[in-house]
C-alpha cells in the first residue's frame, strides 16, 4: 500500500493521510473492505503530539462525489483538490480519469482511504476514493455503467466535471443523469467550444434529471451579498428601481493579446438585471476596445450596462485559485461595481450611487454609498477570493436546483445573443 | 414550518442564505470597560463586521465610569480583539474602517446629564453615520446597576424609538435576578420603560450551534418524534459538568452557587427544548410559547421535599488532569466556611401527557472529571424474551445522546450481535460529530445572538414569563435548602463525579448516572 501525507499540510487545517491499493475493477467493493479492515488504526499516532487523545478511525459518508477529468492539467487539478475535499466533506469519491485519444483499451481501478485528523477533534474522519483510469474510447464509454454499481445508497450524488463539458455526448449525459447535481466551472470553458449560452441550453434540456451549478456563479456570492446589502435598509430600497447605469470592471490580461473570460462580469450583470426586472433589448450592444455596452429596458426607462476590463497584476493567490488549465484564459475576476441611481421627481430621494471596490490587498473590499447632500458612508470588509477547493466544498453542501442561477443564466444567454 | 416575514423583501436577496442584514444602528454598551466587552462582545462584533454581516455605518459607543478617550478605548478594544477573536490575525484595513465607528462615553450610570449628552451624541451619529435612530443598549454591567440604567434610559427618552421607522432594543445579561422576587421586580421595572418586544434577555447557551440543533434534530427528522414520549423513554439525564474551579469569579459565584449559575438558565433552557411540543411556526413567540408551557408543567419541588429530590455538593481538594487543585473554600474570594453549592443534582417530573411519569435527572458541577454538556435520553428496555438464553451480560438499553460541548454531535447506542456461531449481543455506538463531519467552523454564540437582536429576531432570547417560571422552580428549592443547611461540605473531592449521595439518589430508582 502507498502511504502519502499531505505535503503542504498547514497546522490549522485537518491533517490528511492516505493509503492506496490497486484492485480489479470487478472487485472494488471487496478492495475497499480489505483496505478498511487492514487500515492501521494507530498508523498516525506516533506522528502527532496528542497521540494519547486520538481515538481510532471513524468513517462517515454524506455524499457520492463523481469527478470526471480528461487531460493532464485537469487530472492534476482534480487530484490536488480531492485532498482538500476529503478534509472537509466525508464522502465516497469516484474519480474517473479519461484518456480517449489512445489505441489502448483498458479500465483499471485503485482504492484509497483519506483520513483527516482535525486539531479540534479527537477522531480520525475517513472517507474513500475509487479511481477509475479509462484508456481508449471504449473504456471511457464504460465508465457510467461502472459507476452506477459503486454508488452508496441513500445519500446524494454530485458530479464535478473538470474542464470543458461535452454537452450532448453520451458520457456527459449519462454521468449527469446519475447525479442529482452537476458542477461545472465556466471559468475553464474553452470559449471556442463552450459558452454560457451553451450552458443555458444544457440547463434547459437537462434540468429534469440534474441540477447545474457553475463555480463562476459561486465566486460571485460575496459580490452579490454586498450588492444586496446596499438595498437591505428600507430607506434605500427604492433606489433599486431608480438605477440607470451599471458599471462592472473586471480583471483584464497582463497583455493586450491575452484572452479574458468575461463570464463573471456577465453573470453578475445578468443577476442584477433579472432581480431588478430589467429586460434585454435586441440589437442594443456596442463594443469599444475593452468595454461592452448594453442597453436594457426597465418599466420606467432604460439602464446602461457597461462591462469593462481593468488591468491588474496577477498575484500568487489567484494563480492558486485557477491552477494551470489548458486554455490559459485570464479568469476575469470582478474588480469594481458601480451603480448610479437618479433622484425622484418629488425630491424625496436625492441622487445616489453605490460602489464596491476591491482593494490592493486582495482580502479586503471597500463599499461606499453616496447620496447627494449627505456624507458618503464607506467601510472596509473582508472579501477573500475563494480558492477552488473552498468553492467546491461550499457547493458540495448544497442540493437541488438554484433557480436564481438559472434565471441569471437565461439573461446572460440573451445578452450573448445581442 | 412557516417563516414569519414582516417586511417587504429585497429582491436581490432571493435565493441567498442570508435573508437580510440589520439596518444601520448604534450599539451602546454599558460596562464597556469590563471583561465581557473585551473577551466576548467586541471580538464578536468585529467578526460580524469583518464578514460583512453588519450594515454600513454601524457604530458602537462604550459607556462606563472609567475615564478614557475615544482613541484609548479603540486601542483597548483592538488589543482585546487581537487576544480573543476566533479569527486571526486581525485584519488591519478592516479594523481601521470598523474602529472609525467606535466611540467612548465616560460617565456615571446614575447621572442624568450623562444620558442627555448621550442623546445628543447619538443624534449626531444618526446624521454623520446614517444610523437612522436605531439603538441597541447592552447591559454588560454588574446586575446591581441594571435598574439604575433602565430607569435613566426611560427618563432620558432613549428607551422610545425616535420615529415610526426606527427601533430601540435592550439586551440584558444574565443573571436576570437572584430569585423569583428579584427577577419579577426587574421584569416589572423593565416593562415600565420598554415593551416586551424591545427586551432581549441573553443566555449565550442558546446561541450555541448544538443547542439550536436540538430543534432541527427533533423537528426536521420524521423518525424521532413518534418515540419522543413516555411510552418509549425510561428517563432523561441532562449533564453540564466543568473541570474548572472559580477562575477568578469567586466572589460572584459565592453569592450564586450552581443552581443559579447553571440550572435556572442554561439547564432549564435545555429542558424546555427537549420537552416542548412542535411550535406552529419558527417565530420567536411561537417557539417561546411552547417552551413556557413545558416550564409550567414541571412539577414544583416544595421546600420540604428538597432532601428527597435534590442533592447538593461542594468540592474539596483533589486531582484534575493530573494536577493537585485546592478545594472550593480555599479558592480566592470564597469565605472559609462557605455553604455555597458547587454541585447540584435534581430529579423532577414534567406533568403533561407526553412526559407523565418520566423522571428527569439534572446534574451540574464544578471540578468534575470532564467538561461535558449533554442530554441523554434512555429508552425503555426491549422485551428480551427472544434472547433469554443468550449471553447478554452488560447489555444496556438504547441511549440517544445529544452532545452540546465539546465535540458537538449525536450518538445512538444499540445492541448488535457479535459475529459467531452463538448469539452474543454487545452495545455499540453510532456516532455523528457535527464539526468533523461538516468541516465548518461554527460562529461564536455571541455573534449569532448579537446579530439576531439587531435583526429583531428574538427566538434565541428568553421571555419574561420563561424567566419567572424558571425562577419559581429554583426559588422553592433555594427556600428548602435554607431550611436545611448543608452539614457535610465539602463532600466530594475535585476530580470525582460528585457526592456519594448523588449516586445513591439515582440508584434508589434503579438507575445509574451515565459516564459521559
Amino acid at each position: 500500500m502507498d502511504q502519502v501525507k499531505d505535503p503542504d499540510n498547514n497546522t490549522s487545517q485537518p491533517e490528511i493521510t492516505m493509503q492506496s491499493e490497486k484492485v480489479e475493477v470487478g472487485a472494488i467493493e471487496q478492495g475497499l473492505n480489505k483496505l478498511w479492515m487492514h487500515f492501521p488504526e494507530t498508523m498516525h499516532l506516533a506522528e502527532t503530539k496528542d497521540a494519547a487523545l486520538i481515538d481510532p478511525v471513524m468513517r462517515a459518508c454524506v455524499l457520492n462525489l463523481l469527478i470526471y477529468a480528461e487531460g493532464k492539467d485537469e487530472i492534476h487539478l482534480a487530484q490536488h483538490l480531492i485532498e482538500d475535499i476529503a478534509g472537509h466533506t466525508p464522502c465516497r469519491i469516484i474519480f474517473m480519469q479519461g484518456d480517449r485519444p489512445t489505441h489502448e483499451q483498458t479500465l483499471s481501478a485503485e482504492v484509497t482511504a483519506h483520513c483527516a485528523v482535525s486539531p479540534e477533534s479527537s477522531k480520525q474522519m475517513c472517507c474513500e476514493q475509487i479511481t477509475l483510469q479509462a484508456h481508449g474510447e471504449v473504456a471511457v464509454s464504460q465508465l457510467p455503467a461502472t459507476v452506477l454499481g459503486l454508488l452508496v445508497p441513500d445519500i446524494p450524488v454530485t458530479l464535478w466535471w473538470v474542464g470543458n463539458p461535452t454537452f450532448g455526448q453520451n458520457l456527459f449525459d449519462d454521468l449527469a443523469y446519475a447525479a442529482g447535481r452537476t458542477i461545472l466551472d465556466s471559468a475553464y470553458f474553452d470559449p471556442s467550444r463552450t459558452t454560457l449560452h451553451k450552458l443555458w441550453q444544457a440547463v434547459s434540456y437537462r434540468h429534469t434529471f440534474t441540477a447545474f451549478c457553475d463555480l463562476t456563479w459561486s465566486r460571485l456570492l460575496p459580490w452579490r451579498e454586498l450588492l444586496a446589502q446596499f438595498f437591505d435598509p428600507p430607506a434605500l430600497r427604492p433606489y433599486l428601481q431608480r438605477i440607470e447605469r451599471v458599471e462592472i470592471m473586471y480583471e483584464g490580461g497582463e497583455t493586450a493579446e491575452q484572452e479574458v473570460n468575461p463570464n463573471q462580469a456577465l453573470l453578475l450583470a445578468s443577476w442584477l438585471a433579472a432581480r431588478a426586472g430589467w429586460s434585454t433589448v435586441t440589437g442594443l450592444r456596442e463594443i469599444h476596445e475593452n468595454t461592452v455596452r448594453y442597453v436594457l429596458a426597465k418599466p420606467n426607462g432604460w439602464v446602461i450596462l457597461l462591462l469593462a476590463t481593468r488591468k491588474r497584476p496577477r498575484d500568487r493567490k489567484q494563480q492558486e485559485t485557477h491552477g494551470t488549465m489548458s486554455h490559459h484564459q485570464t479568469p476575469g475576476n470582478i474588480a469594481e461595481v458601480h451603480l448610479y441611481a437618479t433622484a425622484s421627481r418629488d425630491g424625496n430621494l436625492p441622487q445616489a450611487s453605490f460602489h464596491i471596490t476591491q482593494e490592493k490587498d486582495d482580502d479586503c473590499t471597500t463599499t461606499r454609498v453616496e447620496k447627494e447632500g449627505a456624507s458618503p458612508i464607506s467601510r472596509v470588509v473582508r472579501m477573500e477570493s475563494m480558492l477552488l477547493g473552498e468553492l467546491l466544498g461550499a457547493e458540495l453542501q448544497r442540493l437541488g436546483r438554484d433557480m436564481i442561477f438559472e434565471e441569471s443564466l437565461n439573461v446572460a444567454a440573451h445578452l450573448m445573443e445581442q | 414550518m412557516l417563516l414569519e416575514t414582516t417586511r417587504e423583501e429585497n429582491p436581490l436577496r432571493k435565493g441567498m442564505e442570508r435573508e437580510r442584514s440589520p439596518e444601520p444602528c448604534v450599539m451602546v454598551i454599558f460596562g464597556a470597560s469590563g471583561d465581557l466587552t473585551s473577551r466576548k462582545l467586541l471580538p464578536a462584533i468585529y467578526n460580524l463586521a469583518r464578514e460583512h454581516y453588519l450594515p454600513s455605518g454601524f457604530s458602537l459607543v462604550g459607556f462606563a465610569r472609567t475615564s478614557m478617550s475615544n482613541e484609548q478605548f479603540r486601542q483597548q478594544m483592538f488589543e482585546a480583539v487581537q487576544e480573543f477573536s476566533r479569527t486571526q490575525p486581525v485584519s488591519q484595513p478592516v479594523w481601521e474602517s470598523f474602529s472609525q465607528g467606535i466611540f467612548y462615553h465616560a460617565a456615571d450610570y446614575n447621572d442624568p446629564a450623562a444620558y442627555e449628552k448621550l442623546v445628543e451624541f447619538l443624534i449626531q451619529l444618526d446624521r454623520e453615520r446614517g444610523t437612522m435612530g436605531n439603538r441597541v443598549f447592552y447591559l454588560a454591567t454588574p446586575p446591581g446597576v441594571y435598574s439604575t440604567i433602565i430607569q435613566q434610559l426611560g427618563i432620558s427618552g432613549l428607551a422610545k424609538p425616535a420615529s415610526n421607522d426606527s427601533w430601540v432594543r435592550i439586551i440584558i445579561e444574565k443573571p436576570f435576578g437572584r430569585d423569583l422576587e428579584s427577577a419579577h421586580a426587574l421584569n416589572q421595572l423593565a416593562s415600565q420603560v420598554f415593551t416586551e418586544d424591545q427586551i432581549y434577555r441573553i443566555d449565550h447557551y442558546l446561541g450555541k450551534e448544538t443547542v439550536q440543533n436540538i430543534l432541527v434534530f427533533r423537528f426536521a427528522n420524521g423518525i424521532f418524534e413518534p418515540i419522543w414520549n413516555r411510552r418509549y423513554i425510561d428517563h432523561v439525564q441532562i449533564t453540564v459538568s466543568e473541570t474548572i474551579g472559580m477562575e477568578g469569579r469567586g466572589s460572584y459565584y459565592d453569592e450564586s452557587g450552581a443552581i443559579r449559575d447553571m440550572v435556572q438558565n442554561h439547564m432549564m433552557q435545555l429542558l424546555s427544548l427537549i420537552c416542548m411540543e412542535p411550535p406552529i411556526a419558527m417565530g420567536a413567540n411561537a417557539v417561546r410559547d411552547e417552551k413556557v408551557k413545558v416550564l409550567h408543567a414541571v412539577r414544583p419541588i416544595q421546600p420540604d421535599e428538597v432532601l428527597d429530590f435534590t442533592v447538593r455538593g461542594q468540592y474539596g481538594p483533589g486531582v484534575i488532569g493530573g494536577k493537585q487543585v485546592p478545594g472550593y473554600r480555599q479558592e480566592k474570594g470564597i469565605k472559609p466556611n462557605s455553604t455555597t453549592e458547587t454541585y447540584v443534582a435534581i430529579k423532577f417530573f414534567v406533568d403533561n401527557w407526553r412526559w407523565a411519569g418520566v423522571p428527569f435527572y439534572l446534574r451540574s458541577g464544578k471540578r468534575l472529571p470532564k467538561r461535558v454538556s449533554e442530554v441523554a435520553i434512555q429508552f425503555k428496555q426491549a422485551p428480551l424474551l427472544l434472547f433469554k438464553n443468550s449471553r447478554m451480560a452488560g447489555l444496556d438499553p438504547n441511549v440517544l445522546a445529544l452532545r452540546i460541548q465539546p465535540d458537538e454531535g449525536i450518538s445512538l447506542k444499540f445492541g448488535a450481535k457479535i459475529p459467531g456461531q452463538t448469539i452474543q449481543i454487545l452495545p455499540v455506538n453510532m456516532d455523528f460529530r457535527y464539526g468533523s463531519s461538516f468541516g465548518v467552523e461554527p460562529p461564536d454564540a455571541y455573534e449569532r445572538l448579537l446579530l439576531d437582536c439587531m435583526l429583531g429576531e428574538a427566538t434565541l432570547f428568553t421571555r419574561s414569563d420563561e424567566v419567572e417560571v424558571a425562577w419559581d422552580f429554583v426559588t422553592r428549592i433555594l427556600k428548602g435548602w435554607q431550611q436545611h443547611p448543608p452539614e457535610d461540605f465539602p463532600n466530594y473531592p475535585a476530580g470525582s463525579w460528585g457526592p456519594e449521595r448523588a449516586s445513591q439518589f439515582i440508584e434508589t430508582d434503579g438507575r445509574t448516572w451515565r459516564r459521559p
